[in-house]
C-alpha cells in the first residue's frame, strides 16, 4: 500500500510510470497520480487485445517506447505487455490502488478533479465490456413461438476441443415433455457453424414446446455434444382446449370445477389484409412507447 | 351492475439523471414529461374531485420515474427548466403580436399553460409526487407500482434471482416513496410468463396487467374471454388487455390523435424561430430541441412547412367529442358484452401516459372529458382494479401464457439485431451479482456494503428495456448503447473490486453520486 512507500519510492514509481512533472509534486500528489495511472493502465491492459494499431502506436508513445512505427500489431502488444510486465517486477502492480494512503478531500473542488478522471475513464471504457467471459455458458431465449436466440461463451478448454474436432456442429433438440439423455428428443435439428460464432437465431416449427441445444462435433457418424444449453420454452401461439374450467369462490375461498362451455364471448377485431400478399407481415405492437421516437435527437 | 372500464395509464420513463453535467439532453424526456403530461393528468382529476364526479383511473409509477421525482438536484433542474419554459412563453407572447392573432393566441395559453404548472407545483411544495399521494386519498385514482428498473423479465428469467430483485426493489421503491404498499404491478412491456406470478404473490402484490394473448392462449381457455379478472394458481389476479379500446385510442392510422384538427408535435418553435432567439431555451452546445411550443395542427397528409396554424378551441371541441364517441363506443361495446355474458364485463384500456399530454396534447382533455361522459353512465363506469376485485364473487383460475404488449406480442422489441450483443453481458453480470450477493450474505464491513449495493444498482441501470427498446426503434441508440456499456463496465469493475478486497472507496462515493437511484437498496435479494 501506498503509505508504507517513501517519497522517493513513490517518485520512483512515478518516474517508471511517465508520469510528467513528478518531480515537483508532494507525497499525496504522488500517490493520487500514481494510483488513477495505474488504474488507467490495468484498463487498457484488459483493453490491449481489441485495440487498432493506431491506438496502440498511440499508446506506445505515451510509455515512451521505442517500437518501429511499421510493426506489426502484434509486435506492439507483445512490447507493451513486457512493459507492464516490467512494471510488475518492479513491485507496481497495476491493480494496485494506493489512494487510500491519500488525504481524504472534502472540498468540492477536488472532489471535481477526481469526477473528470473517472469520467473519462468511463469515456474510454465504452467498448471495454469483455468479447469473451472465458467461461462456458450457453443460453436460449425464446424471440417468439418460432424464433429461438442462442448465444454461447467458451473457455479455453471447450474452445480447443472444438477447434482440434472442426467443425463445430449446432444441434437443437424439440425435448417437450421429455427428459432429455441425449437421444431421446421428438426432433433433431442440426447444422454446421462457424468456430467464430457465438450467437445464432434458429427457427423451431413447434410453439409452445421446448428445446435444448447443443454444440459439438462429430467422429464419423456420431455426434458429440461438447456444450448443452438452457432448456428454452417457445411461448404457445394458440387456444388449448378443456374440459373442465376450475373457478374460486372468493366470499368462502373454495375452488369448485364446471364444465367449459363451447360458448365464447364474442369480440370484433380489425381485420388486417391487402389485395396482394405484402412482403412482410408486419403488425404494429399494440402498445409499448412512442415516447422516445419523438423526444429523442433529431437528426442524429 | 355496470359494464367497468379500467384506464391504467403506465407512466414510467428510463432512469437519466446527469448530475455531473449542468445540461443533458435526454433529461429533458423527464422535464416534458412532467409539464406535459403528469402535471396536465393530475390537473384534470382535480377537476373532476373538486366537481364531485365520480371515476376511476389506475396509474402504475415506474420506480426509476419515482426516484427521479425524488431527486432534489434534477427537480431543481425542472425549476430551472419551466422558469426557462415561462421566460420563452412570455417572450413567444409578445413576438406573436405583431404575427396572425390565432398564433398569438395560442402563445397566450401556453404561457398560462406553463404558469399553471408551476403554480400546481408550488401547491405540493415543488414536488410532484406529493399530488400523485394526494389524488390518490380519494380512492378514485390507484397508484401501483412497476417491477424495479422496468427489466424485461420474459429475457431475464434464466437468472431467477434477478427476477426476484426486480420485483422486491419495485414493492421497495413505492413504499419508500409513496409511503404504502402496492396492490399492484404493471410488469415492464406487459411481459409475463407463469411462474412470474408466484414471485408477485410472495411480495403480496395483489395483481397485474397481461395483454389479451396471455388469455387466449393460457393453459384454459379464459370463459369470458379478456372481460373478466382471472387469478392465476398462486392467488394473483391479472387483467387482460381489451383490444378494441386500445386501437380506438392508440393506432396511428385509426385512432383518434392523428385528427387533423389536433396539434402537430414536430413543428416547434426550437425549430421554427431564428437561432439566436431560441438558444437559451434549448441545447447550450448549440443544437436545436423542442421546446414544447408549437403552433401548428396536424392539418392533414401535408409536408411540416404547410401545417396550419392551430386553434385551440377547436383542438378542445374535437377531444370532447372523440370523448363521447369513445365513450359511445364502450356503452355499445358493454352491451354487446351483456348479451353474452352474466356478469359485468370489465374493460382493460392500459396507455403509456405520456401519449396523453406529451405526444397528444389534447389526450388530458380527452380523459377529463370521457370520465365526466363515463360519470353521467347507467350502462358504465370508470373504475380501478381495487374496486373490480372487491366486487368479485366467482373468478376462473388460470395459467396466463407467455407474451408481452411489444410489436407481435412477444419478446422480439427486446432481442434482435440490434441489441442481442447486451444479454451475454447481463446475463453474466446477473450471474456473479447473485455469487456476490451470496458470498457477502452475511458481511458487515460498511464499504464491503456499500460497493456490494452500488453493483446491485448498476446492473438494475443495465437492466432497464428502454435500452433495448431505443437500440430497436433507432433513435437515441447511441445513448442507449453507452447507458448500457457505463453501467455494466461499472458492474465489473466494482465486481473486481470486491473479489481482489480493493474496493476504493472514493469510486464507489463517485458512482453513489452519479447514480443515486434507490438509495435503500439491499444487495441480499440477489441471494
Amino acid at each position: 500500500m501506498g503509505e508504507d512507500k517513501t517519497i522517493r519510492q513513490l517518485k520512483k514509481e512515478a518516474m517508471m510510470l511517465k508520469i510528467k512533472g513528478y518531480y515537483n509534486m508532494t507525497k499525496s500528489e504522488l500517490a493520487e497520480v500514481i494510483s488513477r495511472k495505474k488504474t488507467d493502465l490495468s484498463k487498457k491492459i484488459r483493453q490491449l487485445e481489441d485495440m487498432e494499431v493506431e491506438d496502440l502506436r498511440k499508446l506506445s508513445k505515451e510509455l515512451n517506447l521505442k517500437i518501429p512505427w511499421k510493426s506489426s500489431r502484434a509486435t506492439f502488444v507483445k512490447k507493451i505487455k513486457e512493459t507492464f510486465d516490467k512494471f510488475k517486477i518492479d513491485g507496481v502492480e497495476p491493480e494496485n490502488r494506493a489512494e487510500e494512503s491519500v488525504t481524504p478531500h472534502s472540498s468540492r473542488v477536488n472532489k471535481v478533479e477526481v469526477e473528470e478522471t473517472i469520467e473519462q475513464k468511463v469515456d474510454k471504457s465504452k467498448n471495454l465490456l469483455p468479447s469473451s467471459y472465458f467461461k462456458d455458458a450457453f443460453v436460449g431465449l425464446d424471440v417468439n413461438p418460432h424464433w429461438i436466440h442462442f448465444y454461447w461463451d467458451l473457455s479455453n478448454e471447450t474452445l480447443d476441443t472444438l477447434k482440434s474436432h472442426l467443425p463445430v456442429i449446432l444441434r437443437v433438440y424439440d425435448v417437450t415433455y421429455i427428459e432429455f439423455n441425449g437421444i431421446n428428443a421428438h426432433r433433431t435439428f442440426e447444422m454446421e457453424i462457424d468456430d467464430q460464432t457465438r450467437k445464432y437465431y434458429v427457427f423451431v416449427p413447434q410453439s409452445g414446446a421446448d428445446y435444448i441445444a447443443e454444440i459439438g462435433y462429430k467422429e464419423g457418424s456420431k455426434f458429440i455434444p461438447v456444450l448443452r444449453s438452457t432448456l428454452v420454452s417457445t411461448p404457445p401461439s394458440s387456444p388449448k382446449t378443456a374440459q373442465m374450467e376450475l373457478w374460486m369462490d372468493l366470499k368462502v375461498n373454495r375452488r369448485f370445477t364446471e364444465m367449459a362451455t363451447s360458448k365464447k364471448v364474442m369480440k370484433i377485431e380489425r381485420l388486417v389484409g391487402s389485395t396482394s400478399m405484402p412482403t412482410s407481415g408486419s403488425r404494429s405492437g399494440s402498445g409499448s412507447g412512442a415516447f422516445f421516437v419523438l423526444s429523442g435527437r433529431r437528426g442524429s | 351492475m355496470k359494464g367497468k372500464v379500467i384506464l391504467m395509464l403506465h407512466a414510467h420513463l428510463p432512469y437519466v439523471n446527469h448530475p455531473d453535467h449542468p445540461y443533458f439532453l435526454e433529461e429533458n424526456w423527464l422535464f416534458e414529461a412532467i409539464t406535459e403530461t403528469y402535471i396536465p393528468l393530475l390537473m384534470a382529476f382535480k377537476h373532476l374531485t373538486d366537481d364531485g364526479v365520480p371515476f376511476g383511473v389506475t396509474i402504475s409509477l415506474s420506480p426509476p420515474l419515482l426516484e427521479m421525482l425524488s431527486d432534489p438536484t434534477l427537480m431543481g433542474k425542472y425549476r430551472r427548466h419551466l422558469d426557462g419554459l415561462i421566460e420563452l412563453a412570455k417572450k413567444e407572447t409578445s413576438t406573436t403580436k405583431r404575427e396572425e392573432p390565432l398564433k398569438h393566441e395560442v402563445a397566450m395559453k401556453y404561457l398560462e399553460d406553463f404558469e399553471k404548472a408551476l403554480d400546481f407545483l408550488n401547491v405540493y411544495d415543488g414536488n410532484i409526487l406529493n399530488a400523485f399521494k394526494a389524488a390518490k386519498k380519494s380512492g378514485e385514482v390507484q397508484l401501483i407500482t412497476c417491477n424495479a428498473t422496468h427489466g424485461f423479465l420474459p429475457l431475464m428469467k434464466v437468472n431467477s434471482k434477478s427476477v426476484h430483485a426486480q420485483i422486491v426493489t419495485g414493492v421497495k421503491a413505492y413504499e419508500e416513496r409513496i409511503g404504502d404498499h402496492p396492490n399492484g404491478m404493471w410488469l415492464a412491456e406487459s411481459g409475463y410468463y407463469p411462474g412470474l406470478d408466484k414471485e408477485l404473490a410472495t411480495q403480496k402484490v395483489n395483481f397485474f396487467f397481461v395483454d389479451s394473448h396471455a388469455l387466449w392462449y393460457a393453459d384454459v381457455p379464459p370463459h369470458y374471454d379478456v372481460y373478466r379478472p382471472v387469478m392465476t394458481p398462486s392467488g394473483v389476479f391479472a387483467f387482460a388487455r381489451d383490444p378494441e379500446s386500445s386501437e380506438q385510442i392508440w393506432s396511428a392510422q385509426f385512432g383518434y390523435p392523428g385528427d387533423w384538427n389536433y396539434r402537430e408535435f414536430y413543428r416547434d418553435v426550437g425549430f421554427d424561430r431564428p437561432f439566436d432567439y431560441v438558444r437559451p431555451y434549448v441545447d447550450p452546445s448549440g443544437v436545436r430541441t423542442n421546446t414544447g411550443i408549437k403552433y401548428y395542427r396536424i392539418t392533414g397528409n401535408v409536408s411540416l412547412g404547410e401545417k396550419e396554424l392551430y386553434d385551440p378551441q377547436r383542438g378542445l371541441q374535437t377531444a370532447a367529442s372523440h370523448a363521447k364517441d369513445f365513450a359511445q363506443k364502450k356503452i355499445s361495446q358493454i352491451q354487446r358484452l351483456y348479451g353474452q355474458m352474466n356478469v359485468d364485463p370489465v374493460i382493460v384500456a392500459p396507455f403509456d401516459a405520456e401519449l396523453f399530454g406529451h405526444w397528444w396534447y389534447e389526450g388530458p382533455d380527452f380523459l377529463e372529458f370521457f370520465l365526466r361522459e363515463a360519470a353521467k353512465s347507467d350502462i358504465m363506469e370508470s373504475s380501478t382494479p381495487d374496486r373490480v376485485i372487491e366486487s368479485l364473487g366467482d373468478v376462473q383460475i388460470i395459467t396466463p401464457a407467455q407474451s408481452s404488449w411489444g410489436a407481435n406480442g412477444y419478446n422480439e422489441t427486446w432481442l434482435n439485431g440490434s441489441n442481442d450483443w447486451i444479454y451475454p453481458h447481463l446475463h453474466e453480470a446477473e450471474r456473479r451479482m447473485s455469487e456476490l450477493a451470496g458470498e457477502y450474505l452475511k458481511t458487515s464491513d460498511p464499504l464491503y456494503i456499500r460497493a456490494l449495493n452500488m453493483c446491485a444498482r448498476e446492473l438494475m441501470l443495465a437492466e432497464s428495456s428502454d435500452w433495448a427498446f431505443i437500440m430497436t426503434t433507432g433513435t437515441s441508440v447511441e445513448y442507449a448503447v453507452n447507458r448500457t456499456n457505463t453501467h455494466l463496465s461499472r458492474f465489473l469493475e466494482i465486481y473486481d473490486a470486491i473479489k481482489s478486497h480493493n474496493i476504493d472507496e472514493r469510486s464507489i462515493e463517485f458512482y453513489e453520486w452519479l447514480d443515486p437511484i434507490f438509495p435503500y437498496i439491499d444487495y441480499r435479494v440477489y441471494a
